[in-house]
C-alpha cells in the first residue's frame, strides 16, 4: 500500500470518530493567518496558486502538495521577478503548469486585462496579454482557461445601469474556432448570468466549470440555504449542450464561498471568507471538499511522459493529441525543460499522440485512454542507421553492389561505399532514393520516405537484384541435317546448378545468366555425347550453337587426350580430365553399357601391339570402374594395329591411329 | 346574449387565426430575405405561441434537415445528431398536427402544387409522411454511418498497431523470419483480418453516405498503398476524412507475408528437415552399411538450402553444416563405392596397389574436403542462435553443432583409416608380411598338402596364411623346423584338391612377392622361382649374382623381370626374360636402407631411408647413371615405410607410426621431393 493511501486511511480512521471523512489534505500551512484570496489548484492537483499577504503585501504564492504526507507545503512566492507594477488577481496554472494566466492591471493600463506568463528554462517570462482578443477597456477578471487551452471563461462588469456591487460581474465565454481564431466573447445566457458572478474555473474535462454566484439558494424543499452571499455553482458547456448551473449545497456556510477549483481527484478547493461583507473583504481561507458525483467533471485521463533524444536528452518538442477518427488535434502541448509533457483527455477514447520537433523524426503512438494516468515516452532521433543486404534474386547469394544516394528528384547526392551488412547514418527530413547497380544485374531503386514519420532508427534492407539474362539458341541435328528432339543438360558451372530442358524440333532458346559459365551437354538416345562450354563473361561468347550429333549405332567415338607413356599401359594424369568427362557422361546415362577399345599404330610387332592395346583398354576400364562406373557396364578390347582410321604413312596419321574409343553397346 | 358572446369569441378566434396565418405568412415571405438562423428563430418564436401549428414544424424540420445536410457528418457529429433528431421530431409533430384543410388552403406551405383540394390534401399528407419517414431513415442511417465509419477507423488502427508491433519485434525481416512462430503467424493473419474488416466498414460507410442528404459529400475513394519494405512502409497514419483515403494495404501485406512465411520459413524448415534426415539415413548406409548404394546428391537442393540459410544469417553454423553434408555425402559415396561396389578381381600385384593408391588418393582428397569443412562448424564465429529449432529438434539443443562435428570427424577418420589400413594390409600381403600366428599341421602326400592330425611328426607347420583369390588361401610355414615352404588350401574346406606342393627345393625362402595377376615369386639368396596360383611352376632360375633379393617386378607387356638385389651395399638391378636369362644389369650405390623402387618410363626410382623421417629418391637410368635425386622430409617417424607409385604425378607412402596412438602414416608426394600431404591415422 502506498504511503499516501495509508495516510489517507489513517486520517479517515481518526476522522471517522468525529466527522465524516471528506478530504485528507492538510491546508494548515496555507491557512496560517494571512489573507488568502483566489486560490486555485492546478489541473493535476500538484500545486495551488493564490494571492496572499503572508509578508504584508498581496502577491502571488504557490504551494506544493507533498503527496506522501498529503500536506500542502508552505506557500512560496511566484512570478515575483516579473510582476512588479502589476496588481494580480485570479491566477491560474495551465494543464502542464508551464503557464500562468491571471488578471492584472498596471498604472499604464488601469483596467484589469488577462495576461499570461510562461516558464522558460526555469524562469517565468514577463506577462503578455493573452491573444484571445478579449481584453477591452473594462475589467476582465477571473480568467478560466480550459485544460486544452481552447476555451476561456472570464468576467466583465455588469452594465452601469444595473448598479451592481463592484464585486459583481457577468460571465463571458470564448473558444478557439476551426480557423484558429478566438470567437467573439459571448455573454453567457441568463441561466448562467443570474446577476452577480465571479471567479469561474474550468475543470480538466474542458466542459465542466465552477464559479461563485451572489444569489439566494434554496434547497429542494424550498428552504433557503444562502442569502446575500456567494455560493459555489457547478455548470457545464459541452458543444451545443449547455447544462444549467446547480449550487453545491453541501458546502454552503455562513461565509462567502468563492474561487472554486478542482484537482485531478475531484477535490474542490475554494476560498471562504466574508468576501462581500468584511472590510476589505479579508478573512479569506482556503477550504477543500470532495465533490459529490453529480458535480464531478467528466472522467479524464492524464497523459504524460517524456520526449527525449535517443541519448535520453530532453527535447523541446510538441506533443499533439489527435482524434484518430477525425484527425482533429484535441490538444497540443510543449515539453518542459526535462522533456516532460502532460495533458488531460477524456477517458475511454483513443488518441493518436504525435511527437514532433525540428530536425528529428516525428512519431505517432496510439493510446487508449482507459486509465486515469497513461505514460507514453517518446525517443526521437535526427538520423537513422541503414544497411543493405543485396542478394541474387534467384540464388540468394550476397552480391556486391554500387550504391548511389539520390534526392527525391533523382539527383545524385553521394555514392555510398557500403559492403554487405555495413551500415551508414542518414539524416531524416528529406525523401531519398538509393539505386543499386551491379554488373550483369538489372538496377533496382529503393525509395526512402524519410520526409515522413519515422518510428524506427535502424533499417536493414534486403534487396534482391535480378540477373540479366542472355538468349542462347541451340539447334541439334543429325548427320543428315534432320532436327532432333532431345533433352539438354544445362549446367551452370559458376553456380554449380544443373537443369534439364527438353528440345523439340531441334531448337531451343535458353535464357542464361549473363556473365556466368555454362556447360551445355546432351546425350540423346542413339547419338553421340555433345558438350560445349559457354563463358558468358566473354562478351564475344556465342549465342547460337548448332550441334550435329553423330549416330552412335555401330560408330565409335574417339576419346581425345588419352595419353600413355610409350610402351606403357599406365595412364598419364593428363588423361584424367577427358576420362572424367566420360565418367560424368556415363553417370548421367546410367543405363548405357560401353565398350572401351584401344588401338595402336603399326610400329612394333602385331602381337605386342595387340597386348599393349588390350592392357591400355583395360587401364581405361579400370579408371572408369574406380570412378563409380560399375564393371558390369564396361567392356574393354584391344585391337592392336588392326583397325587404323587413317593409313600409317606419317607421324601425324600414326598419332591419329593411336587412340582410345568408346562405343555405346546397349541401354 | 350568449350567441353574441359566442359570436364575439368566434370573431376573435377568426381574428386570432387570421393574425396567426398572417404572421406565419410573413415569416415564410421573409425566408429568403433573412439569413437561415433568423428564419429559424422566427419559426421557433412562432412555434412558442402556436404549438399546434403543423406547418411551422414542417418548416422547422426542413431547416433542420438543411442544417444537418450542410454539416460534416464525422467531425460535427454532436450537431449532426442534434439537427437530424430535431428534424425527425418536428416532422413528426407536423404529422401529428396536420390539418388537411390547411393543406388545401395553403398547398405551397407543403410544397404541393395547387390542383384540386382532395389531391392536394393527399399530396400534402404524403409530403409530411415522406418527410417524417425520410428523416427517421436519415437519423437511423446517420447512426449507421457513424458506426461503420468508426468501425472502419478502429479496425484500421488495430491493423496498423498490430503491424507496428510486428515490425518492432525484430530489427529486420530476416531476423523476424528467424524467430517466427505460430504467434507471429496469428498476428499477421490478425492484421489481414482487421484490414478486411476496415475495408468492409469503409464500403458500408461509403454506401450509407450516398444515401444521406449531405450537400457536399466526400468522395471516399480508397487508394491502397503497397507495403514494400519492412519497417519503412505502413507506418504513417491515414487521413480518413480526405476524398482520397490512402490506406496502407495491410490486407495484401498480410497475405503476402503469410505466403512468404510459408515459402521461406515453413518450406525452408521442411527442406532443412528433409535434407538432414536424408543425410542421416543415407550417411549411415553409406559409411556403415555393407550394400552397394550411391546416394543421389542433389547439389542444387542442398545449395538452395545453404543459400537461404546464409540469406537469413551469414553466421549461422547451419550453413556450414549443410555445406559439410554435401561434401560428406560425396565422401560417403566414394567410401561406399570402394568398399561395397568396386569389386576388383585381381591379385596383389604392383598394378593393383597402384590402382588402390589412386583410389585412396581420391578418397583421401574427399576426406580432406569433408573434414576441413567439418572443422569450420566449430569456428567461434559460427552461431547457433538462428535456426535454433534445428539444434533443438535434431541435435539435442545448443552445442549440437560441435557434438555433430566431433562425431563426424571421428566417423570420417575411422572410414579413411579403415581403408588405408586395408591398403597397408594389401601392401604387406604382397610380400606375405601377415601377422598371422597359426599352428596348423599338414602332411605332404604326393606333392599335396593334406590336413593332418596335430600329432603327426615331421609335418608342415603353417605359420602364415593369405587369401589369394576366391578359392585359394596361400599358406606359409616350415617343415621340420627349418624349411620354409609354400602351400595352399581351398577357401572351402570341402574343396577336394589342395594346391600342388611347390617345394622350395630344400632351400630356405627369404623372399616372397605377388608379382602379377596370378603369379608369385619366391626366392632365396641365389635363386628365384615363379609360380602361378594354380601351383604350376612358371620358371625357376638361378640369380645372376649372390645377394639379398629385395624386389622383383614383372612387366606383363615386355615379359621381363626386374630383379633388385643387395650386394655389398650396392643395388644390382637386373632385367631378365621369362626364361631366366639376364638381359642387362645395373649397379646403383645407395645410402641407407632400401625402402622400395619402381620403374617410371625408362628410369629406376629407388627409395632409401635417409633418416627416421625422411626418404631419398635416386632416379637412375638404364645405363646406371643417376640422373637426379630428391629428399622427402616427413613430420612423422616412419616405421616399415612402403612406397607405391600412383601415376606419373603422385607417389604414396604408407608406414607404421611409432606412436601407439596412431596406426599408420599416410603421405602423398611428387617426383621432385615435395611432400604435399601427410597424415597419421
Amino acid at each position: 500500500m502506498s504511503p499516501p493511501i495509508k495516510k489517507l486511511l489513517l486520517n479517515c480512521a481518526v476522522l471517522l470518530l468525529m466527522s465524516p471523512c471528506l478530504f485528507s489534505q492538510s491546508l494548515e500551512k496555507i491557512n496560517k493567518g494571512a489573507v488568502v484570496k483566489y486560490p486555485r489548484v492546478s489541473f493535476d492537483g500538484s500545486r495551488m496558486i493564490m494571492i496572499a499577504n503572508y509578508y504584508g503585501v498581496f502577491r502571488p504564492f504557490v504551494s506544493y502538495l507533498d503527496k506522501d504526507s498529503a500536506i500542502w507545503d508552505d506557500p512560496v512566492p511566484i512570478l515575483k521577478e516579473v510582476i512588479d507594477g502589476y496588481e494580480v488577481r485570479d491566477p491560474q496554472f495551465n494543464a502542464d503548469n508551464s503557464k500562468i494566466y491571471f488578471a492584472g492591471r498596471t498604472e499604464e493600463k488601469p483596467d484589469f486585462d488577462i495576461y499570461y506568463s510562461t516558464l522558460v528554462e526555469g524562469s517565468w517570462t514577463p506577462p503578455k496579454p493573452v491573444p484571445f482578443n478579449i481584453n477591452t477597456q473594462v475589467d476582465e477578471l477571473g480568467p478560466a482557461v480550459s485544460a486544452d487551452e481552447k476555451r476561456i471563461l472570464f468576467t466583465r462588469p455588469l452594465p452601469i445601469e444595473e448598479k451592481a456591487e463592484d464585486f459583481c460581474a457577468q460571465l463571458f465565454y470564448s473558444e478557439l474556432t476551426e480557423t484558429g481564431d478566438w470567437s467573439v466573447a459571448e455573454l453567457l445566457p441568463p441561466a448562467y448570468n443570474t446577476g452577480c458572478i465571479c471567479t469561474p474555473a474550468y475543470s480538466r474535462d474542458n466542459k465542466t466549470f465552477y464559479y461563485a454566484s451572489y444569489e439566494d439558494v434554496s434547497d429542494a424543499e424550498g428552504k433557503r440555504m444562502a442569502r446575500n452571499q456567494f455560493s459555489i455553482f457547478w455548470a457545464k458547456i459541452d458543444g451545443l449542450f449547455r447544462y444549467n448551473p446547480k449550487p453545491i449545497m453541501s458546502i454552503i456556510a455562513d461565509s462567502d464561498l468563492v474561487a472554486p477549483s478542482v484537482d485531478s481527484d475531484s477535490t474542490l478547493y475554494y476560498g471562504s471568507g466574508l468576501y462581500t461583507r468584511g472590510e476589505n473583504r479579508i478573512e479569506s481561507l482556503v477550504k477543500a471538499s470532495d465533490l459529490g458525483k453529480s458535480f464531478q467533471p467528466d472522467q479524464t485521463a492524464l497523459i504524460q511522459g517524456t520526449i527525449t533524444s535517443e541519448k535520453g536528452e530532453p527535447l523541446n518538442a510538441v506533443l499533439r493529441a489527435i482524434d484518430p477518427f477525425t484527425t482533429k488535434v484535441y490538444q497540443s502541448v510543449k515539453t518542459d525543460q526535462q522533456g516532460k509533457y502532460q495533458l488531460f483527455v477524456p477517458m475511454n477514447q483513443q488518441y493518436s499522440l504525435l511527437a514532433t520537433t525540428e530536425g528529428y523524426s516525428a512519431q505517432t503512438q496510439i493510446i487508449d485512454a482507459s486509465d486515469e494516468a497513461v505514460t507514453k515516452n517518446f525517443e526521437l532521433f535526427p538520423s537513422v542507421e541503414i544497411s543493405f543486404n543485396v542478394f541474387d534474386e534467384e540464388f540468394y547469394f550476397p552480391i556486391s553492389s554500387a550504391l548511389k544516394l539520390l534526392d527525391k528528384d533523382f539527383n545524385l547526392i553521394s555514392n555510398l561505399d557500403l559492403g554487405t551488412g555495413e551500415s551508414t547514418t542518414i539524416d531524416l527530413g528529406e525523401e531519398l532514393n538509393v539505386i543499386f547497380t551491379s554488373e550483369n544485374y538489372f538496377e533496382d531503386t529503393l525509395n526512402l520516405p524519410f520526409h515522413e514519420e519515422v518510428i524506427f532508427d535502424f533499417f536493414a534492407f534486403d534487396i534482391e537484384l535480378k540477373r540479366k539474362l542472355k538468349d542462347v539458341t541451340l539447334t541439334f541435328s543429325d548427320e543428315e541435317g534432320n532436327s532432333l528432339g532431345l533433352e539438354v543438360v544445362v549446367f551452370n558451372v559458376t553456380r554449380n546448378e544443373k537443369t534439364k530442358r527438353s528440345v523439340k524440333d531441334g531448337k531451343v532458346t535458353l535464357q542464361l545468366r549473363d556473365g556466368e559459365m555454362y556447360e551445355i551437354s546432351t546425350a540423346a538416345e542413339g547419338y553421340s555425347y555433345f558438350s560445349e562450354q559457354l563463358d558468358l563473361s566473354d562478351k564475344r561468347a556465342k549465342t547460337q550453337i548448332a550441334a550435329e550429333l553423330k549416330s552412335i549405332k555401330n560408330a565409335s567415338l574417339v576419346l581425345n587426350n588419352i595419353v600413355f607413356a610409350s610402351n606403357s599401359y599406365e595412364l598419364n594424369a593428363a588423361s584424367y580430365e577427358e576420362l572424367n568427362k566420360l565418367v560424368d557422361y556415363l553417370s548421367e546415362n546410367n543405363a548405357f553399357k560401353v565398350e572401351i577399345s584401344a588401338h595402336t599404330d603399326d610400329s612394333g610387332g602385331a602381337s605386342y601391339n595387340l597386348k599393349l592395346s588390350n592392357l591400355r583398354a583395360n587401364s581405361v576400364l579400370e579408371y572408369l570402374q574406380d570412378n563409380s562406373i560399375t564393371k558390369e557396364r564396361l567392356v574393354s578390347r584391344g585391337f592392336g594395329e588392326d583397325r587404323p582410321i587413317v593409313p600409317n604413312d606419317s607421324d601425324e596419321n600414326k598419332a591419329r591411329n593411336r587412340r582410345v574409343e568408346f562405343k555405346i553397346l546397349s541401354e | 346574449m350568449n350567441k353574441l358572446i359566442v359570436g364575439i369569441w368566434l370573431f376573435q378566434c377568426v381574428l386570432l387565426a387570421d393574425a396567426q396565418t398572417r404572421e406565419f405568412k410573413r415569416i415564410l415571405a421573409e425566408k429568403d430575405a433573412v439569413d437561415r438562423e433568423t428564419f429559424f428563430q422566427n419559426l421557433k418564436d412562432f412555434k412558442v405561441e402556436n404549438s399546434q401549428f403543423a406547418n411551422v414544424y414542417y418548416q422547422m424540420g426542413k431547416v433542420e434537415l438543411e442544417i444537418f445536410s450542410n454539416l460534416d457528418p464525422i467531425t460535427e457529429r454532436l450537431s449532426s445528431r442534434h439537427w437530424i433528431y430535431n428534424a425527425k421530431v418536428n416532422f413528426g409533430l407536423a404529422k401529428t398536427f396536420l390539418d388537411p384543410k390547411e393543406i388545401a388552403k395553403y398547398p405551397d406551405w407543403y410544397d404541393v402544387k395547387a390542383v384540386n383540394a382532395d389531391s392536394m390534401i393527399i399530396m400534402g399528407q404524403q409530403v409530411i409522411d415522406e418527410s417524417y419517414a425520410k428523416a427517421e431513415l436519415n437519423a437511423s442511417a446517420y447512426e449507421e454511418l457513424l458506426i461503420n465509419y468508426d468501425q472502419a477507423v478502429e479496425y484500421y488502427l488495430n491493423a496498423r498497431q498490430e503491424f507496428i508491433n510486428i515490425n518492432t519485434s525484430a530489427e529486420s525481416l530476416r531476423e523476424l523470419f528467424l524467430q517466427t512462430d505460430e504467434t507471429l503467424k496469428t498476428s499477421v493473419k490478425q492484421v489481414g483480418t482487421y484490414f478486411d474488416s476496415c475495408i468492409y466498414f469503409l464500403d458500408r460507410y461509403r454506401e450509407i453516405y450516398q444515401e444521406l442528404p449531405h450537400v457536399e459529400k466526400r468522395k471516399v475513394n480508397i487508394n491502397l498503398k503497397q507495403i514494400d519494405h519492412f519497417r519503412m512502409n505502413g507506418i504513417t497514419p491515414v487521413n480518413f476524412l480526405a476524398d482520397d483515403i490512402n490506406l496502407w494495404d495491410y490486407g495484401q501485406w498480410s497475405k503476402r507475408f503469410l505466403e512468404l512465411l510459408r515459402e521461406e520459413v515453413d518450406e525452408l524448415k521442411e527442406e532443412i528437415r528433409f535434407a538432414y534426415n536424408y543425410f542421416l539415413s543415407t550417411n549411415d548406409r553409406l559409411v556403415n552399411g555393407d550394400e552397394c548404394i550411391q546416394a543421389e546428391v542433389d547439389e542444387r537442393k542442398f545449395q538452395r538450402v545453404i543459400n537461404l540459410i546464409i540469406k537469413y544469417d551469414q553466421e549461422s553454423v547451419l550453413a556450414d553444416m549443410f555445406s559439410y553434408l554435401l561434401k560428406k555425402l560425396n565422401y560417403g559415396n566414394q567410401i561406399n563405392y570402394e568398399k561395397n561396389c568396386n569389386q576388383i578381381e585381381t591379385s596383389l600385384s604392383d598394378d593393383f596397389l597402384s590402382r588402390k593408391a589412386r583410389i585412396n588418393q581420391n578418397l583421401y582428397g574427399a576426406f580432406l574436403i569433408a573434414d576441413s569443412i567439418n572443422t569450420t562448424i566449430v569456428s567461434p564465429d559460427n552461431s547457433e542462435e538462428s535456426f535454433m529449432w534445428f539444434f533443438q529438434e535434431m541435435l539435442d539443443g545448443s552445442g549440437g553443432s560441435k557434438r555433430f562435428s566431433e562425431a563426424q570427424h571421428t566417423e570420417n577418420t575411422d572410414a579413411i583409416t579403415s581403408e588405408l589400413t586395408s591398403f597397408k594390409t594389401h601392401i604387406r600381403n604382397q610380400f606375405f608380411e601377415t601377422d598371422s600366428i597359426l599352428r596348423k599341421t599338414y602332411e605332404l602326400q604326393d606333392n599335396l598338402l593334406v590336413r593332418s592330425s596335430d600329432s603327426l611328426q615331421s609335418s608342415f607347420v603353417l605359420e602364415k596364411k593369405l587369401q589369394l583369390n576366391d578359392t585359394l588361401v596361400l599358406l606359409s610355414g616350415s617343415q621340420d623346423g627349418e624349411k620354409v615352404i609354400i602351400g595352399a588350401e581351398p577357401v572351402e574346406l570341402d574343396f577336394e584338391t589342395y594346391w600342388k606342393f611347390s617345394p622350395s627345393k630344400g632351400k630356405s625362402i627369404d623372399f616372397f612377392k605377388i608379382v602379377g595377376d596370378s603369379s608369385l615369386v619366391i626366392g632365396g639368396k641365389d635363386w628365384m622361382s615363379q609360380y602361378y596360383f594354380n601351383g604350376k611352376e612358371a620358371l625357376s632360375s638361378k640369380l645372376p649374382i649372390n645377394g639379398k633379393l629385395l624386389n622383383v617386378t614383372v612387366n606383363d607387356l615386355t615379359s621381363l623381370f626386374t630383379i633388385t638385389q643387395l650386394v655389398d651395399e650396392k643395388l644390382v638391378i637386373s632385367e631378365c626374360n621369362f626364361g631366366g636369362k639376364v638381359l642387362a644389369s645395373t649397379e646403383v650405390e645407395i645410402e641407407g636402407d632400401f625402402v622400395g623402387m619402381f620403374r617410371h618410363e625408362s628410369y629406376y626410382h629407388v627409395f632409401t631411408a635417409a633418416s627416421d623421417s625422411s626418404l631419398n629418391l635416386q632416379v637412375v637410368g638404364e645405363d646406371g647413371n643417376q640422373v637426379r635425386q630428391a629428399t622427402y622430409a616427413f613430420s612423422s617417424t616412419l616405421v616399415h615405410p612402403r612406397i607405391i607409385k600412383n601415376d606419373d604425378q603422385w607417389i604414396t607412402l604408407i608406414a607404421d607410426a611409432p606412436n601407439s596412438e596412431y596406426d599408420l602414416v599416410y603421405s602423398l608426394f611428387d617426383y621432385r621431393g615435395k611432400v604435399y600431404y601427410e597424415s597419421t591415422f
